[in-house]
Formats: C-alpha cells, structure tokens, sequence
C-alpha cells in the first residue's frame, strides 16, 4: 500500500518515469512521437533528395533546456525505430555517413536538428524541426520555456545588527514564505520580510563558552522541521529549533553546507512534500574558512566525488546527480560532475560562499557569488549563468551594493508561489545592510 | 435566514475588496524626460527607431491587455502594427498584398526604399540582394503590392526591419528630434502614443537613466538583449591559402586556436565577464543548438612562444573597426597569435573595399532573430564572403526563404557550416549587449538587433 503511495506521489510530482508518465493514450501520437516523426520524414525526404539510403551512424546530444537521460530513454529509442520503420535509412554502429541530432529548448520550442556528412553526401547538409513545448515534451524531455528577456534587480531590505557570519532562509512560521536567518558574531536573528523591509521575530544568544580566532566565520543550514544548525570558527556546534527557541548540541567537528542537500535527504524530502532535508557535510579546520572534503551525510557517511580536498564552499545543481559546483581553497570557482575531473568556471576568482538558484525560473540555475576583492575595495555581487556542459560561466548581473563587503547570502522564497530569491548581507561601516536580488521581467 | 444573511454579507465584502484592489491599481502616468547613455552606432539607429513608426512590431507575449487592445495580425499571431491591417500572400509567396490604414502611397515608397536598399542601408534588402530576388511594389488605394522574382516566405519578419520613412516625409513616429541627442514627443504619430514626454541621447560616460553596456550601479537594473553579439574572424583567400592561423595544422588546429584566444579572458576583461567561447556564426537565441564541427588539435596547447621577430618577417593585415575595447584586445591577441605562428601583425582600419587581404575582426549583431534572414543579410553585404563554391551552392538553396521556419532554420545551418568549413567565417566569442537601468523606468524594449524602444516605457517611481 506505501508503495502505491509512493510510486502514485512519485508520479504526481513528476519523479517517477517520466517518457512513461506523459505516454499520450488513444488514437493521437502525442507531441514527442510527432517530432520524432517530422525529423525522420525531414531526414528521409533529405536522404532522397540527396540519393542517401541504408545505414547511418546516429548520434543524439541533448543540449539547452533539454534533460540528457531523458533524451537517451525516450527520444533516442522511437526514433531509431522511426527510421527502421520507414525503410530510408537505419541506425548502425558502422556507416559512411554520420548523423549528428541535436535536441534543445528555445524560446518555448523544442528543436531537433540534424547534421548529416560524409559518404557521397557533397556537403554537411542540415534539417530542422520544431514543436511548442508542451506538458508531455516538458515530461518527456524536461524541457521548460525559458524567458526571452532577463533583468535582475537588486532590492534594499533594510539593516539587520553588524558582524554577520552566515544567512538561511528558512520557513520558520509555516505560512510557504521564507524568513531570513542571521548568524551574527552574538546571537541567531531571525527577521520576517514584510514587503521591502525587515522585521525582528526573533534573538537567540549564542553562549559565551567560546574564544573566537582571528577568522571569524560561521555556517548556517535549515534542517528538516523549522530547525537550524549553526557552526561558527570559535567552535560553537549548535541546532535551533525555531518552535522551543532554544539551542541543542550538534556534532562536533562538521560544518553544514547549505547547498549540498543529503542526496538520499532530498529523494526522501522531495517524495513526501516534507521540508528541505539535511544538508552534506565537509570537515571543519580550525580557525580556517577552508573546509576539508570528503563530503559526509548527518549520519557520517561519505559521499562520493570528484572535488578539490579543500573547499570553501560546494552547492549540489539541482536536478542533476553527483553533480556540484565548488570554490576551491584557492577562490576557483569549479564544477564537477559523477567521477570527471573539476573544471574551472570562470577566471575570476570569487569570494567564499555560492548560492545555485534558478531564479528566473528557465529550469537552469542561476549562480551567486561575491567577486574576491582587495583589501579596502568593496566587494561584488556576480550573478552568472552556467553552461549546460558545465564548462563555463557568463556574468548576467553585477552590483556593488553600497560598497561595503558581502557577508552572507542565501536563496529562498519570500513571497507566497514566487519565484526563488537570493537575500545578501552587506557589511558596511558599522551597519550591516540586507538586500535582496530577485529576477523581475 | 441567518445562512442568506451571511451570504449577502460576503458578497458585499467580496465586492468591496474588489473595488478596492481595483483602485489600488497604479498605472503608468504620461510625461518625463528619459536619457539615454549610447555609444556612437546606437545613436542614429535609437533615433531613428523612434521617429520613425515601425512598420511592423513584435507582438510581447507577456501583456494580457495589451494583447487584446492591440491585437496582433490575422494569421501572423507574433506581429502587430499601427500600420498594416492584413497581409496575404499569392502566388506561393511571389505576390504579397499588403492592405494598409492610410497613406498607402507613402507607405509604399518607405518599403521600396526598405526592401530595395535605395540610398540608404537597409537589412531587408542586403537579404534579397543576397538571394538574387529583385522586389517589384506598387500602391493603389489602401493596397500596397509586393512582387517578388522569387518566392518570399518570411516577408513579415523583412517588414519588420522596415520603418515609415521616405525622404519626402517628416518624422512618422512617437518624437521628432528637437535638437541634437533630443527628442520630444509629438501627438502626430502613428499608432498609440508613447509616455514618456522626451528623450535625450547622451554620449556614454554621462549620468543617465539608461546606460549601454554601463557599469554596475547600486540599485540599478540590468537589461540583456535577447541574444549576444558575436565576434567573427574573417579570412580572406590568401589568408586561407596559407593558413596564417594554422587553423588547419593538425598541431595547432581550431582546438589550440581556441585555447591560444583565451574568449574567457577577453570577455572578463572587456565585457564585464558577459561572453564567451562561439562555437557557430549564429549566437545562441538566434539559432537553436546544433551539431558543429568538432575542433580538431592538442587537448592541452604548449604555452605560446613569444620570441622576438625580425622586421622583415612576413606580416598579415589584421583589420577592425576602431572604438570597440572588446574587439581591440580579440586583434592583441591575435597578434600574440600570429607572432607565435611567425608572422608580424599590421593593424589597420577597415576600409571601405571589403574585399582587401589579411584578417578582419568583425563585431556582428545579427539584425534579427531568424537564423536565415541574419546570414542571408550578412551575406548580401559582404561578397567576400560568398567567394567559395559550398558557401554559393548553400546560398542557392531557394528554402532560405521558405514560408516554413523550419525549413530556413534547416538551409540556415547548412549555409553556417559552409561559411565554417571553408575557413572564410571563424566564430570567436560572442558578447552580449546589456544595459543598466534606472529601477524606476519600466517597460524598456530591446528591439532585436539590441536598440532600446522607449514607446512603453515609464518611471515607476516619483522623479
């Protein structure tokens, strides 16, 4: 009966088989079965045009917008059979003429294209076929609308106290809006977001058993049931449950990373409609804002990957696994995928922290960081977008905010059915500001 | 009697809160003075776009309302205009009939000037010069007709780089230019009127509400254009024949040439972090992805050689327009490059003969969003780059300006990889254009080809 339930909310939620799920019935082929037959009528047409038959190696790459797993389990299959079925040409392991396809999302179509070469062709010669997305190509494919136009803006929430380490956001009162933690030097804060200003809900001091070294850092993570756990450099280990306004003891020696959800957490999290789960964990080095990896769960269990041993911050990208995005001890943004080496994004270097969110909601994360600066400089906010391949990164949005240093950033929503935001904390003379980045087309 | 009582009650209260978000409503007032901060070759395009009324305009997906006020055209749902009632074509595309709201003789001259380039620049007609089609337009009352030599397909998106502009007529549009850089508004336009009271056009560096491609300010909002501009190289035949780049020398290749660029540098140092590596002609947003060549070469490049050349060693013209610190430091690098390989680089202007040796940097911003009509234009403004047989059989092909998207996107990356495999086009990185934004002014436009339209646009805030 549990099982039913799950597979019943599995399906519900879009997790379980999706090629399966979105299966059209009746007479209608659906719109996936469609554009696999306009390319192969598209690819037979061009074959005879160009007096082309028998076999070609095929090769598919899913590409913007587009979910590879999903291409290889339910693209790749029909058409193959398409082609078999028409009789022009045939998919085979071995072929003078080489067809390369292409499937993307644009501009709310899904486009396959095709690049054929070799054997007695004259040229490379091209065919195109699009389809509007729809829920079965967007089940089928994972393809979502992505906007045509991108503006970020940059908002003033308001102060919050000075000496900040760290923020979450975090659904305190249970009402689907998130509040924004505070890890300060003193004490927990936490602040409703009314609108564009900032109200005091709540203080927790932090108790004075500890000496603080000279980097005075700290690191805060929702945990599942309005609970938060805070680390700072001065040793403090603790969870707030927001519900008895008090402080517990954690373990020792771990620093939770906000942006690395347990895996196995998350599957559990997302299936039942519960709260985010528990973050990874790396190693924390005394007095260092550097982390030591392996990456392990709440129950100390290592998790597997390919990153620098030394990071200062790691965000899992949603929706893909054993999949991340870290800086490295040195301030190198990097991503790594499954057991692949770790890739430099960008030649810039950043600042300590990341925040991956998709914030205009294209399906794609957006990425956040601080741009490392020199002393006496302020800092920057970097609003980029990655590269599907993970192999690079484009600057979208930059913002000095007031000229002061970021102390903390973090993603959530603040308003009912919004779109993610990020919230920053700036660090400027004697005050610290917090502001708000948000995606407003 | 108690349950109707409660029932009358919450329908008042419904209708009370009804009126109530109903005056909460806050909608754009008319007047304000907008400044916009544009370099040298947005200034005359920015201008003109608003003196001029459009011919036709982009439908914007996003408004409701506005999509019911202005509908778009019957049977071409991503086009309306202030203009044009109907267009139907006859004669499988040969014959366009376009019934127009009034002045069909001006409006007839303005796309005869349009569509056969005469005396001005015009995108559409570099596209039908590029195919060969010849364009033939005559007006009777109400009517203009558009003969072509050949089927056009996609004569809504050639219209819509097309203005209501003659050399007899004055301005057509929301302003007329007041004095330099000024535009007021005027009541004469065609189509809605705009709200903004005026608009001054101020070189970059100055304070103003929009800025292109300007520096990060608190607060301020930040506009992309829908796709990137992007960097090309173009190689002349000598330069092909022998290989200046060593694009094909199996130690070198496209795969070590991209590595020896750097884009990733180029573009933090000159465009704000905001570009990278193109792999095609066509900018992502204009083209879909597609398979391209795969860069043959070394997986990791040796470190470049800097020695020393001696004056005499052979040197190759490396062309560019000036004024552009993106373009400037892609031709310093390249001139690292080509010292590795060497040869000594000559930087020069470019010159009015396009035709002229060497390499050419080239910062191109296809004019519009489909794929065959940008190449088809670039193609019809630059004959250098139709001088190799695959590139001219590709051109040939009469479905560039097929009725079906489809089926020009499909001859489009055919011609594309022509251009790439014949070495005369090479993509270097492409960059986007953005703009920073007063928070306060809303409903900015960025037509396609990244000019600002400020029809729409308002101050949220008080000024």
């Amino acid at each position: 009966m549990s099982r039913l339930l799950a597979a019943s909310l599995s399906v519900w939620l879009g997790l379980g088989s999706p090629a399966r799920a979105a299966e059209p019935t009746g007479g209608d082929p659906g719109s996936l079965q469609a554009l696999v037959d306009d390319l192969a009528r598209a690819l037979e047409q061009r074959a005879q045009q160009e007096r082309l038959s028998g076999a070609i190696i095929l090769e598919v790459e899913p590409a913007r917008g587009i979910d590879a797993a999903r291409v290889e389990r339910a693209f790749v299959p029909r058409l193959k059979r398409r082609l078999k079925d028409g009789g022009v040409l045939q998919a085979a392991p071995e072929a003078t003429v080489r067809c390369r396809v292409t499937v993307s999302e644009e501009r709310g179509l899904v486009w396959a294209t095709s690049l054929c070469e070799g054997g007695a062709l004259i040229g490379p010669t091209a065919v195109a076929v699009s389809r509007p997305v729809d829920k079965e190509l967007e089940g089928a494919l994972g393809a979502s609308v992505t906007p045509a136009q991108t503006r970020f803006v940059l908002e003033r929430l308001g102060a919050v106290a000075s000496g900040v380490l760290d923020l979450a956001l975090i659904d305190v009162t249970g009402d689907g809006v998130d509040e924004v933690a505070v890890l300060g030097v003193d004490a927990l804060r936490v602040y409703a977001v009314g609108g564009n200003r900032l109200e005091r809900m709540a203080v927790q001091t932090l108790p004075p058993d500890r000496r603080w070294p000279r980097v005075v850092t700290g690191w805060l993570a929702p945990l599942p049931g309005a609970r938060l756990w805070l680390v700072t450099s001065a040793g403090h280990s603790l969870v707030w449950d927001a519900a008895l306004a008090r402080f517990d003891a954690a373990p020792s020696g771990l620093v939770p990373l906000r942006g690395a959800p347990d895996p196995a957490g998350s599957r559990t999290a997302a299936s039942a409609g519960a709260a985010p789960p528990a973050p990874l964990s790396a190693r924390w080095r005394l007095g260092s804002p550097v982390l030591a990896l392996p990456l392990v769960t709440i129950e100390d269990t290592q998790v597997k990957s390919g990153l620098p041993a030394l990071v200062r911050d790691v965000a899992a990208v949603p929706g893909r696994a054993r999949t991340w995005v870290a800086i490295d001890e040195h301030g190198q943004l990097v991503s790594q995928s499954g057991d692949g080496a770790a890739l430099p994004l960008s030649s810039e270097r950043v600042g300590d922290r990341v925040v991956l969110a998709d914030l205009n909601g294209d399906g794609e994360p957006e990425l956040v960081t601080s741009a490392a600066s020199a002393p006496g400089e302020p800092d920057h906010l970097v609003l980029r977008r990655l590269a599907r391949d993970l192999a690079s990164s484009s600057v979208v949005f930059r913002s000095q905010l007031s000229g002061g240093s970021i102390a903390a950033a973090g993603a959530g929503r603040l308003e009912p059915g919004g779109r993610p935001e990020v919230v920053l904390v700036e660090e400027v003379g004697t005050e610290a500001l917090a502001w708000r980045l948000r995606y407003a087309p | 009697m108690s349950g109707f009582r409660a029932t009358v009650m919450l329908a008042l209260g419904a209708l009370a809160l009804g009126a109530l978000t109903a005056h909460a409503r806050r909608l754009p007032a008319p007047g304000g003075k907008v400044t916009l901060a544009l370099p040298v070759e947005l200034v005359g395009p920015a201008a003109e776009a608003h003196v001029y009324a459009p011919i036709l305009e982009s439908v914007n997906d996003d408004d409701a309302a506005e999509r019911l006020a202005r509908p778009p055209l019957k049977g071409f749902p991503r086009w309306r205009s202030s203009l044009v009632r109907e267009l139907a074509s006859q004669d499988e595309g040969k014959t366009w009939r376009v019934r127009v709201e009034a002045q069909s003789v001006n409006i007839s001259d303005a796309l005869a000037r349009c569509l056969k380039g005469d005396g001005t620049a015009s995108w559409p007609a570099d596209v039908l010069r590029a195919r060969g089609v010849t364009v033939d337009v005559s007006a009777t009352q109400g009517d203009v007709t558009l003969r072509f030599s050949a089927p056009v397909g996609p004569v809504p998106e050639l219209l819509a780089g097309c203005s209501l502009r003659t050399p007899q007529m004055g301005p057509t549009g929301s302003y007329s230019l007041f004095g330099p850089g000024l535009l007021r508004w005027r009541n004469a336009g065609l189509g809605p009127p705009a709200l903004l009271g005026s608009i001054e056009i101020v070189a970059p560096g100055a304070r103003a509400d929009l800025v292109a491609g300007g520096a990060d300010v608190k607060g301020a909002g930040t506009l992309l254009a829908p796709f990137p501009d992007v960097v090309l190289l173009l190689q002349s035949a000598e330069a092909r024949r022998v290989d200046v780049l060593g694009l094909a020398d199996p130690a070198f290749g496209v795969r070590g040439f991209r590595q020896a660029l750097r884009a990733d540098l180029l573009a933090a140092a000159y465009a704000q972090g905001r570009g990278a590596v193109a792999e095609g002609l066509l900018p992502p947003g204009v083209a879909p992805a597609r398979p391209l060549p795969e860069p043959q070469g070394p997986e990791r490049l040796a470190p470049l050689a800097l020695t020393k050349l001696p004056a005499d060693a052979p040197r190759v013209a490396l062309r560019r327009e000036e004024g552009d610190a993106l373009v400037d430091g892609v031709v310093e690098r390249l001139a690292v490059i080509l010292r590795n390989r060497g040869r000594l680089a000559s930087i020069e202007r470019v010159a009015s003969d396009d035709g002229a040796g060497g390499l050419e940097i080239l910062r191109w911003r296809p004019p519009t969003r489909d794929p065959a009509l940008a190449l088809l234009s670039l193609a019809g403004r630059r004959k250098d780059l139709v001088a190799d047989p695959a590139v001219q059989r590709a051109l040939a092909n009469p479905l560039l300006l097929s009725a079906s998207q489809d089926e020009r996107v499909a001859a489009a990356l055919t011609l594309e990889r022509a251009w790439i495999d014949a070495g005369l086009a090479v993509p270097l990185l492409t960059a986007d254009r953005w703009y920073t934004v007063d928070p306060d002014l809303r409903g900015v436009v960025l037509r396609e080809d990244g000019v600002p339209l400020m029809f729409d646009a308002y101050f949220a805030g008080a000024r």
